[in-house]
């Protein structure tokens, strides 16, 4: 049947404490894939797990009432990470995550979002846990081949330093990119060294909003004062929130019936023989429920064995940590400021009412489209005839100080209407030509004179067909 | 001399059966077992594990009429059981009064108020010695 190493060490050690000490309620465990273990213990001994940590969706779907979640679900982001592709029209989504229980669990909720508002997901890359750098820059060598260039990176904060370092080297950090990360990483964005959020510069991220309080600001500064190397984050916060709440749990369900009854041995299978049943378990899984005060992290209250965010603070990466740029709110969507409430829904009508300015991959302030014909680098060469005697279609000058020649005339201004407008990036030159006609032009695309791997074009076929 | 001799005797006696209700209050206070499971060594659970500790010292500083404490066991997630810490089991001195006081309430008025006199006399928190 089952045997230890098949359940994990974290099955054992709930065994030890459940009944060797007999302990009334765990708190813990770290991970969501150590939780997934023991959240089955708790319900069948009776002990109520809380966790501060483990955030992964797919933990609610074991569906046990002992099991509380002193932390936000992963999957309650996913409304703020759709509001801002809404926000900027991207049409194109491509989520990056961990190949465990933590990183797909966000998976389904995010795909229903972005359904919502109509946008693709024309892949996923998941990363193993225990990836290569060889191995990480094989995905990222893809995700640059592919065209979609707005990304939702839901990993774990020591993959994601690695990743974007490996991203910052192969060149997915430039202008034109997007990325969008989830609180996992941006919670922990403060403890980050220089050279890991150097290579972030411009990614967008959700974070986990603390409302500011004055019992927040004197436990910060006890903090800084006790243990001035350690850094704090809104772990830690959950966990001080988490303990109160199970003291104060436990002081409300008193001290009758802090026994333990023996399973019944016939129906157990080998490993839980001896697994004590709480008989104080009922009780305070009651108390626990129905506790509500305000921690440090903002109000605590499980409601479903979770605590309800309402607010998330939308980050941009720049220079030595994340600036905050808005705030995401459940019944409004996205603000400048999370006391500023909605006039009028019809007030906005850039994303610059919604959000302070942002400045993106490749320090450049304007907003990527999301979307790039994949030249890896390589731009699109726009052949244009030069010899032609309309100059109101095209006219290319010299200039007489870079040696370069210059276009103009209504055809170019066209062309250059219609990139803009399309939803994607495309870079590209002008190259002029000078010697012969289309035909000509054509031919030496067949002769291969121009690198074929270079898409070749050219422009004013028809306008400058009307004069030629 | 006799009479004076019998009042010491009787305030002896109150004394006598004061400290024997005040270890009672004391044992009415019951620990209750908590298992924490964490990654050890990591800097982020180091810190969750500083802040449950500040948690546990904040709240039962601040709520002293509980009747129960929380005691922990700290294990690691990789089955070693490292530090078995006991948070609240040995209540501060500033506390003593507050139990003194809840004990009042409940028992005695003439007793309580000369122990508290007693108590307020003596520069160390006698009961504990």
């Amino acid at each position: 049947m089952h045997n230890k190493t098949l359940l994990g060490v974290d099955f054992v050690t709930a065994l030890d404490l459940i009944t060797n000490k007999e302990v009334k309620a765990i708190l813990g465990p770290w991970t969501s894939m150590q939780a997934q273990f023991m959240i089955e213990m708790g319900q069948k001994s009776q002990v109520p797990i809380v966790t501060y940590s483990a955030t992964s969706p797919s933990l609610a779907s074991i569906r046990s009432q002992y099991f509380f979640r002193a932390t936000y679900d992963d999957s309650s982001q996913v409304h703020a990470i759709k509001e801002i592709i809404k926000l900027f029209g991207w049409r194109e989504v491509a989520p990056v995550y961990v190949d465990d229980t933590f990183g797909e669990g966000i998976m389904p909720r995010l795909t229903d979002v972005l359904q919502e508002i109509n946008v693709r997901i024309p892949y996923r890359t998941v990363i193993s846990p225990n990836a290569t750098d060889d191995e990480i820059s094989v995905e990222l060598l893809r995700m640059m081949t592919l065209p979609t260039r707005v990304f939702v990176v839901h990993l774990v904060e020591l993959l994601a330093s690695r990743f974007f370092a490996k991203a910052t080297e192969i060149g997915l950090m430039k202008q034109g990119y997007v990325w969008i990360l989830t609180n996992t990483i941006t919670d922990v964005l403060s403890i980050m060294n220089e050279t890991e959020i150097e290579t972030m510069q411009g990614v967008l991220g959700v974070k986990t909003y603390v409302p500011r309080s004055k019992e927040l600001e004197n436990f910060r500064s006890r903090w800084t004062k006790r243990f001035p190397i350690s850094d704090l984050n809104v772990y830690g916060l959950w966990a001080y929130d988490a303990t109160t709440a199970l003291a104060l749990a436990i002081e409300e369900a008193g001290t009758s019936n802090l026994t333990f009854v023996k399973m019944d041995a016939k129906r157990n299978v080998s490993e839980l023989q001896g697994l004590g049943v709480s008989q104080y378990g009922p009780k305070l899984l009651q108390t626990l429920s129905r506790v509500r005060f305000q921690g440090l992290a903002g109000d605590f209250q499980f409601i479903n064995g979770e605590l309800q965010p309402s607010v998330f603070e939308i980050v941009n990466v720049n220079g030595q940590g994340g600036r905050t740029i808005g705030f995401w709110m459940k019944e409004y969507g996205l603000f400048k400021n999370v006391d500023q409430k909605p006039a009028s829904k019809t007030t906005f009508s850039s994303w610059q009412d919604r959000l302070r300015p942002i400045i993106w991959p490749g320090d450049t302030t304007s907003v990527p489209k999301g979307w790039e014909i994949p030249t890896n680098g390589k731009r699109l060469q726009i052949g244009v005839p030069v010899n032609n005697t309309f100059q109101q279609f095209v006219k290319a000058t010299r200039d007489p100080i870079t040696n370069s020649t210059i276009f103009s005339g209504f055809s170019i201004d066209y062309f250059e209407a219609v990139i803009q407008a399309i939803p994607y990036d495309i870079s590209y030159d002008f190259i002029p030509f000078q010697d012969g006609g289309y035909d000509a032009l054509v031919y030496q695309v067949y002769l291969g004179v121009r690198d074929t791997d270079h898409l070749f074009f050219f422009i004013c076929s028809i306008f400058t067909k009307m004069g030629c | 001399m006799k009479r004076e001799n019998n009042l010491v005797l009787s305030l002896l006696f109150f004394v006598i059966v004061f400290l024997m209700q005040v270890g009672e209050a004391q044992n009415r206070i019951t620990n209750v077992n908590v298992g924490i499971v964490n990654d050890i060594g990591t800097a982020y659970s180091n810190m969750t594990l500083l802040c449950i500790n500040m948690s546990l010292s904040d709240f039962y500083s601040s709520h002293p009429e509980t009747q129960t404490r929380l005691v922990t066991t700290v294990v690691d997630s990789k089955n070693d059981v490292v530090t078995a810490a006991a948070a609240g089991t040995r209540i501060p001195i500033s506390l003593n009064l507050h139990a003194l006081r809840y004990v009042c309430v409940i028992n005695h008025q003439f007793i309580c108020t000369l122990l508290i006199y007693i108590y307020a006399f003596s520069s160390k928190g006698f009961f504990f010695a």
